[in-house]
């Protein structure tokens, strides 16, 4: 893999990891199913 | 351009001009509908016996077999406008004559959809005449509406196909698309009616819950609880169901052709019809899911029915043929891979999308509660199998479903990027990108799959709703990407018809499966009524109010489809038969003189 796809990588692992994590808070949330930071049952 | 936009603008004139005339009726009949009688509770004695006729199975086929004729009458024309407006933004030709094709397939099936629907109907009113007076009493005007529409649909359909060749075109073919675009209207809004009904008699609305006597308005019966997921689902399957029958007509005209032009056409052909069966398949299952959830908030009761009592079983059987569906579609997917001299290169990946889409299917056949002797429930030490019982429950299906999906969008994207390399200088990063989100995702739906499993039962379904998000972020983020870095590729040649003779059987299996699929499912959502006509308002005291046993079902599940399979070759038969002209008599002597 080329340095720019590596680059590519790491950004998108971030910025992914990141948009599911909020994505799975807010779903669960809307749903009335209140979660911890760690997304465990409140 | 000025036709063409007047043209949008008459065509939806007369749409609305369907929806006001439909309205009225409607309208009027509300004031009228105050007062009427409870439901009819009819005996035994009420029901018409016609010789040795089971009512039931015979109103069964028929329905089954309109059903199965509509849906894909239906779902042709919604893709073909695409196609041909497809055709019209890029300037092939190939689109165009593609489209017609279709059409004409799912003409010579129109004439036997309406056979169907009339011998549906006949039979109803013959075998049920209560349930029909009364479901007549609830929907009262909309019944004509739906008969007008029925009329509206033949006349743009007719008109639609027979103008083609006259409008091919300029502002003409845009006029063309827009009766198009009328005829999908007037065909979805007669789905949607006839949901109506269907769904009426499962979760009844607008009558009194106690006696059945009408009390609110025709749109308050139509607007029942499980209207709108019954319409999202039908109209997604509708699409797979028309995508895989045609593709199953190409892979006919590919294997019976004689030259390697026909071929090349036929290949793109079942290619395309391929493409719309899993681009209406890959969201079905979260309509499903939907569908099911609002069955089990409707009624509860009707929902451990399906799902935890006597039918459970049956979606047992559901993931086995959807499963053979998925591995069916991959296989064709990874065939594919051939047309192209650097498919080469992603053919090593598909051994690991196998072990994916197999260990998945495995994954969603375990059942939770096993059939079991005296002894092997000894030797197992209960009921569940230590280590594969808790792949019976939910959370594991959820997973091994999307990951299914996942997957079998990465065989597509495979083939897609056989034949075109990105050019632009960002190219590696956003295929790092386009990695990493298949990476994180799957990651999510398995976390999210193991997280069912340690929360209470709650969360564990809230957790689906994440795992689905996941999966259309993968198919669509990635696809957009893929939109943006595939512009101006450079293109390898495809070798359309470079297809081997087994990979079209794959797409016979599509229709096969699907009509198996939609014949089971039908049975199981109408079963869910149990011994009520309408559910909970009018009881059915029939001789045959009763479940089959899952065998007796499938017999007659069994029969349908191969019925409806023999009207599907002969209707091949017809379109092929159409394009045959027989030479002259002479034609032969004067070539070779």
């Amino acid at each position: 893999m080329s340095a720019k796809g590596l680059v590519g990588l790491v950004a998108g692992l971030v910025i992914w990891a990141v948009y599911f994590y909020a994505a799975d808070m807010a779903l669960m949330q809307a749903q009335g199913l209140p979660v911890t930071l760690d997304l465990m049952p409140k | 351009m000025t036709v063409s936009r007047i043209s949008l603008v008459v065509a939806w004139l007369l749409v609305g001009l369907i929806v006001l005339a439909g309205l009225d009726p409607l309208m009027a009949a509300d004031s009228a509908a105050q007062g009427l009688p409870p439901a009819p509770q009819p005996t035994a004695a009420d029901y018409p016996r016609i010789g040795g006729i089971n009512s039931r199975t015979f109103v069964w086929a028929f329905a089954q077999m309109h059903l199965f004729l509509a849906a894909f009458v239906l779902a042709v024309p919604m893709f073909v406008v695409s196609i041909e407006f497809a055709g019209v933004l890029s300037g092939d030709r190939r689109y165009d004559s593609m489209a017609r094709e279709f059409m004409k397939v799912s003409m010579a099936a129109y004439s036997f959809t309406a056979l169907a629907g009339g011998g549906l109907v006949l039979a109803l009113f013959l075998f049920y005449p209560d349930l029909m007076g009364y479901m007549v009493k609830v929907f009262r005007g909309q019944t004509l509406i739906y008969a007008g529409l029925f009329l509206a649909e033949s006349a743009c359909l007719y008109v639609y196909y027979y103008t083609w060749d006259a409008m091919r075109h300029g502002n003409r073919k845009w006029f063309h698309m827009s009766i198009g675009l009328v005829l999908n209207t007037v065909g979805l809004t007669l789905m949607f009616l006839a949901n109506a009904w269907a769904a009426f008699m499962m979760s009844p609305a607008g009558v009194d819950p106690a006696t059945g006597a009408v009390t609110g308005s025709v749109w308050e019966a139509t607007r029942n609880p499980l209207w709108n997921p019954l319409n999202l689902h039908r109209f997604l399957a509708n699409i797979a169901y028309g995508g895989a029958i045609v593709g199953a007509y190409a892979a006919y005209r590919f294997l019976a052709a004689q030259k390697d032009s026909e071929r090349a056409h036929y290949d793109w052909m079942g290619y395309v019809s391929n493409f719309i069966a899993v681009a209406g398949f890959l969201p079905l299952p979260f309509a499903g899911y939907w569908l099911m959830a609002e069955i089990y908030a409707y009624s509860q009761q009707m929902g451990i029915t399906a799902m935890g009592g006597i039918l459970a079983w049956l979606f047992i059987i559901q993931a086995v043929l959807i499963g053979t569906l998925l591995l069916a579609v991959n296989y064709y997917l990874w065939c594919g891979l051939g047309r192209t001299d650097e498919g080469q290169r992603f053919a090593r990946w598909i051994k690991y999308i196998a072990v994916v889409i197999v260990g998945g299917f495995l994954v969603w056949v375990t059942p939770h509660s096993l059939i079991l002797t005296p002894q092997e429930i000894q030797a197992l030490g209960g009921t569940h199998h230590k280590l594969l019982g808790p792949l019976g429950i939910m959370p594991a299906k959820n997973t091994a479903v999307n990951l299914m999906l996942v997957f079998t969008f990465l065989s597509f994207q495979l083939f897609y990027r056989s034949s075109r390399k990105p050019v632009v200088r960002w190219a590696p990063i956003g295929n790092g990108i386009i990695v990493a989100l298949y990476v994180v995702g799957i990651l999510n739906i398995v976390g999210a799959g193991i997280y069912g499993y340690i929360t209470p039962t709650v969360y564990k379904v809230g957790a689906s709703v994440p795992q689905v998000f996941t999966t259309l972020t993968i198919i669509v983020a990635s696809a957009m990407i893929d939109g943006f870095m595939l512009r101006g590729a450079a293109t390898a040649k495809v070798h359309w018809g470079r297809m081997s003779t087994r990979s079209q059987y794959a797409l016979f299996v599509l229709p096969v499966v699907f009509t198996w699929l939609m014949a089971l499912m039908g049975y199981i959502r109408s079963s869910l009524r149990t011994h009520w006509h309408v559910y909970t308002i009018m009881k059915d005291k029939s001789p045959e109010a009763y479940i089959p046993t899952i065998g007796e079902a499938g017999n007659i599940i069994t029969v349908i489809t191969l019925m409806f399979m023999l009207l599907i070759v002969f209707i091949f038969w017809l379109s092929q038969i159409g394009d045959t002209r027989q030479p002259d008599p002479g034609e032969g002597k004067g070539a070779g003189s």
